[in-house]
């Protein structure tokens, strides 16, 4: 039996009381949230505080987001960017990796290091932005999946998965005759799935959160991602020149709540999911915030 | 004699080698086209860009917009800013995820700490305009974090118009939205403490308290330092995205950095040149601090990136 | 007649072609070959555009709709959607005018969340352009002198007598030649079709209005003077909690309305003005502008200005104005329709009527400049790019004359006659219950309407009154009586391309340090009694002399013109 101490008893009060504290002061704005969402505006310019629970639960601002053709077609355009990009950031990623992972091969340096380059240097915003125009892709989602095809970082990430393989794995297919592609597809990446979730959830949450590049890019207000639809209802720039706003709307303010829980909601229920697989290759992801 | 040995090493390479090297050609074309060839866009850095003209075509000014970048008035108040912000987020929001990890590391309780995690690492998933926005909301003047504002005896006010609340909104912001996230390296670093020291320093009778300082927290000092090192290495990277949403006129005297400052210059009043002059001095600054701290960090000991 | 415009155009390019000695040089040369062509011309013009009988071709005679299977693509950040469309095609306005001129139109809007001028800066970089760009040149004629040296736009000043007959009557006309004067470069080329106000009744469309119903229960009278204003808005605010409110983009560009109650020439906006010897003088180097700062400061120290000003926007003022948190604000026709419909709608019992811009004392005229210096509305112009090929050109301005046609003079302010309005016994156009009776409100016109913000024709007064609802209406009386409108306003100066880009390059840095500074000026976070000398070295620091030079030069060319 271990000696109780009463050091230690306080020691863990005070640490899970912090603890616990600290997931309160996360959690509790995100409830606020929910909770205004379902509310009438009047209930919340009326409320002062955090809002915990409300009186009339009211569907109105959901029925307005839902309604609200420039925010599904926000959703629209996200999934189509989405959807193009993921299987192309996963090809590039892992050739990519795999062959930073590579061995024994004369140029594997000075590529490498052109590869590696780019993580520390680029054109910057104007020279990026007049190339995205120079190709011609202005206006299309392609200049939004093609300028974030690929990420170095991850990249480097899947080579430190590839190199965990052991090598004698490897060397028994190559014996057996087998290319690198078959390699790749036979061994490395039924062994490497948790880290391919991983980085898929890493492309996809950053795709999913983007809107810069779509703010510059692309001018068709039918073909913005929602992100930046979001913008425009969150965090209003305002351009004052037009000042004809609708009639008087009951739900200016809980639509804003409505619309962020709707855009946020799918990717709160996918990532706890892969959370165990978080800290496989975090050394370098982590380098990267 | 040496030409022949090192052309039949080149043949072997690629006899070897050929499918490995025919599998990155699409990474080196992509990175050609994509990284590499808006490097050569830097020249309008030296031109007076008219976007009718072209990057060849426009006029070459030599290092006019270098020279009015050092005598303007608001590159030299972004710079600063830069820096300030910089360091703020380097006193208080790195350490944040090492004391939360520290703490996680006592927590004994299985489902405790996982759900502990699950939640700290939510925020983490919020879009920066979703962040922005909610920022927005709740500290306009009956937000809620107004409210405790106004409970300790502040004004009631809107505080993101008060360039005084700038900083500790930004920065506590980033603390609350990344610390969980964060704070996964230095768990993992912690898996990797040998528990014969703990068994040790309770034999010797360390309370827990004790334990946490004297090895816990040693046993992070490598990872802490490498990735401090790499901080500083990024002290004029101050991103645009979030300071975009959230900045105003009003605050631009301490929220503007040099990146909006760029963006400013560029898409609001079409000065590229100027722009992309700024985005270059930007680029040059960050590198040489980055290969400082690279060196430095490899004289401590420690693996460096590259 | 397509082929009589053929020979026009022939005779045109023929002639600009053989100046320029260019047979096929791509589009970036012609207009370069445009500027050595009509530089020599220009001198003939210019002395002769007085005399209209020596204009070498008779004007076109157009009818509308055109026969004509030409698509134009415009550009422009007016003519701005109704809320409830997301696509120009659902627009009954947008798609009518298309019916009407016989073009076939393809509008283009910024997108959502930038800018409107980020979104042309942006635009600019395409390499084609579309056919029309209709926006507000902020740097007026220097905007447009610059885009026509990039070769960006056509130079007009030939086409429009011939092409563009009804416009150029309408220019010409002595009514607006003001218009003109700012129009034309110092060449006197002119770039394009400009929106323009019917009168001085539209260019002051802002000013100060205030709760009659407390001014009435507290026995008061309309404020005029800055104490006036001090004694009102301190009763309401012990009174009703309620304040002076404003939208940050006022409070960041100009307090203009009370500023004239110290004879400072500006808020918080960099502001040139008129001194009574013609001389252009910097509004915030005057004693009088350090008068209205303080009075602003005490002002916001003691609670009669709402705070949330530095940041609010228009649909914020409308809740607060709901809600009874304010007494007093100053804000555009259409808002103040807003306010007074919201009013009705809730039933708060709020009168809201139009007050007098402050004076230094009663029945003195006001030097308030918060309206619109010229007839040009927001330099809102109308220009046809280099992408539009030379053929589509007569189709263009064909198109562009349209609003100044008898028949788009109605048709952009007033929508078709019988649908969206009849016209009563004494002549005047009134709603009929298609815009009475929309959900909208009033609002509901630029469903069927171009004339809003800006249309590409005369905006009509009626229109504004139309737009608005009475109250609205009747304080525009009150804002205009008794002023010196004009007077002191600068008109819009051409600059050359050299002055521009230095005037640009200082004045730019010199807007955004008088914002910030006024506003650390009015919140107190900067004391102006400490602060206003070194405020004025860091004016003369970033060039506000040679800025002042450059404007007072531009002025007497224009007086020159």
């Amino acid at each position: 039996m271990k000696k109780f101490k009463f050091e230690d008893f306080i020691f863990d009060f005070l640490i899970y009381g912090f603890l616990i504290a600290m997931a309160m002061v996360t959690i509790l704005p995100v409830w606020h949230i929910i909770v205004a969402s379902f509310s009438t505006s009047t209930d919340i310019a009326t409320n002062s505080g955090l809002m915990l629970w409300t009186k009339n639960i009211d569907f109105g601002a959901y029925e307005m987001v839902f309604s609200d053709k420039a925010l599904i077609g926000g959703f629209k355009n996200t999934l189509l960017y989405l959807g193009g990009s993921l299987p192309l950031n996963l090809f590039l990623t892992v050739l990519c990796g795999y062959f930073l992972a590579c061995t024994n091969m004369y140029w594997k340096k000075p590529i490498a290091g052109l590869i590696m380059f780019t993580m520390f240097f680029n054109g910057g915003m104007i020279p990026n932005y007049l190339n995205i125009k120079d190709l011609g892709l202005m206006d299309s989602l392609w200049s939004l999946i093609l300028s974030g095809a690929l990420s170095v970082y991850n990249a480097v990430i899947c080579k430190t998965a590839i190199e965990a393989i052991p090598e004698s794995l490897k060397e028994s297919a190559y014996i057996d005759g087998a290319n690198d592609f078959k390699v790749i597809f036979k061994i490395i990446l039924p062994l490497i799935k948790p880290t391919l979730a991983v980085l898929t959830l890493y492309y996809g949450v950053s795709h999913w959160n983007s809107w810069f590049n779509a703010s510059i890019y692309i001018k068709d207000a039918d073909l913005l991602p929602v992100q930046n639809v979001l913008r425009s209802i969150l965090v209003a720039n305002s351009s004052t020149e037009n000042i004809d706003a609708d009639v008087f709307n009951s739900y200016a303010e809980t639509i804003k709540y409505a619309a962020i829980v709707v855009s946020t909601a799918p990717i709160m229920c996918v990532y706890p999911f892969l959370q165990k697989y978080f800290n496989k290759g975090v050394m370098i992801g982590a380098v990267k915030g | 004699m040496k030409e022949k040995s090192f052309k039949s090493k080149i043949k072997k390479d690629f006899t070897r080698n050929k499918w490995k090297y025919f599998i990155v050609i699409p990474v080196i074309i992509y990175l050609l086209i994509f990284a590499y060839k808006p490097m050569y866009g830097l020249i309008i850095a030296f031109k007076r860009f008219r976007p009718q003209l072209g990057i060849m075509d426009s006029p070459w000014v030599g290092l006019q917009n270098f020279k009015s970048l050092f005598r303007d008035f608001y590159f030299t108040r972004s710079l600063r800013n830069t820096f300030t912000i910089s360091l703020l987020s380097i006193l208080l929001s790195f350490p944040a995820p090492v004391l939360l990890a520290l703490l996680l590391n006592e927590v004994k309780v299985k489902w405790f700490k996982k759900t502990v995690q699950t939640i700290t690492y939510m925020p983490h998933f919020i879009s920066m305009v979703v962040i922005c926005g909610m920022i927005i909301s709740f500290t306009q003047t009956n937000g809620i974090i107004t409210d405790i504002v106004v409970f300790f005896g502040g004004e009631r006010a809107n505080l993101l118009a008060q360039t005084k609340f700038f900083y500790p909104i930004y920065i506590i912001s980033g603390i609350w939205q990344q610390v969980g996230w964060d704070s996964i390296i230095y768990l993992a670093a912690l898996s990797g403490i040998d528990q014969e020291q703990y068994e040790a320093a309770k034999v010797d009778g360390a309370g827990r308290l004790k334990q946490m300082i004297y090895i816990t927290l040693p046993g992070l000092i490598p990872t802490i330092s490498m990735l401090l090192v790499l901080k500083l290495g990024k002290v004029l990277g101050v991103g645009y995205e979030k300071i975009l949403l959230l900045y105003q006129p009003i605050t631009y005297e301490v929220a503007d950095v040099i990146s909006t400052y760029s963006y400013r210059k560029a898409f609001v009043n079409a000065d590229y040149g100027f722009s992309t002059a700024i985005g270059l001095f930007n680029s040059v600054v960050n590198i040489v601090f980055l290969l400082a701290s690279n060196k430095l960090s490899k004289k401590m000991g420690q693996s460096g990136l590259f | 007649m397509k082929n009589k415009n053929l020979k026009h155009l022939l005779v045109l390019t023929m002639s600009l072609s053989m100046v320029a000695g260019l047979a096929a040089c791509g589009n970036t040369d012609t207009p370069s070959a445009n500027v050595e062509e009509t530089q020599q011309t220009v001198v003939e013009s210019t002395s002769t555009s007085t005399q209209e009988s020596e204009t070498p071709v008779e004007p076109e005679e157009i009818t509308y709709p055109l026969d004509t299977d030409v698509t134009l693509s415009v550009w422009t950040n007016r003519l701005a959607l109704n809320s409830e469309y997301s696509d120009y095609t659902e627009s009954p306005f947008h798609t009518g005018l298309a019916e009407h001129t016989g073009v076939d139109l393809e509008f283009q809007f910024p997108a959502k969340g930038l800018s409107a001028k980020e979104a042309y800066n942006l635009l600019l970089t395409e390499d084609v352009l579309p056919d029309i760009i209709f926006r507000n040149f902020s740097n007026g004629t220097a905007e447009l002198e610059q885009l026509y040296n990039d070769g960006v736009i056509y130079d007009l000043t030939e086409y429009l007598p011939v092409y563009a007959p009804d416009y150029w009557a309408v220019l010409t006309s002595e009514e607006y030649e003001d218009v003109y004067k700012c129009l034309a470069s110092d060449e006197g080329r002119i770039y394009g079709f400009a929106a323009i106000y019917e009168g001085d009744y539209n260019k002051t469309y802002r000013g100060p209005i205030i709760r009659q119903d407390w001014l009435d229960e507290c026995g008061l009278e309309a404020p005029v003077t800055i104490e006036d204003w001090e004694n009102v808005l301190t009763t309401f605010k012990d009174k009703y909690g309620a304040a002076l409110a404003l939208t940050s983009d006022r409070l960041l560009h100009d307090w203009d309305g009370l500023n004239a109650g110290v004879g400072a020439y500006s808020g918080g906006v960099a502001n040139w003005y008129l001194d009574d010897n013609n001389e252009i003088q910097f509004a915030q180097l005057q004693p009088e502008w350090v008068e209205y700062m303080k009075v602003l400061n005490r002002w916001y120290k003691n609670g009669l200005i709402d705070p949330d000003s530095i940041t609010m926007d228009a649909n914020a003022l409308r809740t607060k104005a709901v809600n009874n948190q304010v007494g007093a604000t100053i804000v555009p026709m259409s808002q103040m329709t807003n306010i007074v419909t919201d009013a009705e709608n809730t039933g708060n019992g709020a009168d809201w009527v139009g007050v007098s811009y402050a004076r230094t004392a009663a029945g003195e005229p006001t030097c308030a400049i918060n309206t619109s210096s010229t007839n040009w509305i927001s330099k809102t112009t109308g220009v046809v790019t280099t992408s539009c090929p030379e053929e589509e050109l007569i189709t263009a301005l064909q198109f562009l004359n349209y609003g100044y046609t008898e028949e788009g003079h109605m048709y952009y302010n007033f929508g078709e006659e019988g649908e969206t309005y009849t016209l009563n016994a004494a002549g005047e156009p009134e709603w009929t219950d298609l815009i009475t009776g929309d959900a909208q409100g009033l609002n509901c016109v630029t469903k069927y309407t171009g004339a809003t913000s800006s249309p590409i024709a005369v905006q009509a007064s009626r229109f504004v009154q139309m737009k608005n609802n009475e109250a609205a209406a009747e304080a525009v009386y009150t804002w205009i009586d008794n002023t010196e409108v004009g007077k002191h306003v600068v008109p819009e100066l051409a600059l050359t391309e050299e002055e521009n880009l230095t005037y640009s390059d200082y004045f730019a840095a010199i807007q955004t340090y008088v914002q910030e500074t006024t506003q650390k000026f009015i919140t107190g976070e900067l004391s102006v009694d400490d602060y206003i000398d070194d405020f004025y070295a860091q004016l003369e620091n970033m060039g506000i002399k040679e800025c002042q030079a450059i404007r007072q030069a531009a002025y007497e060319r224009y007086l020159a013109k």
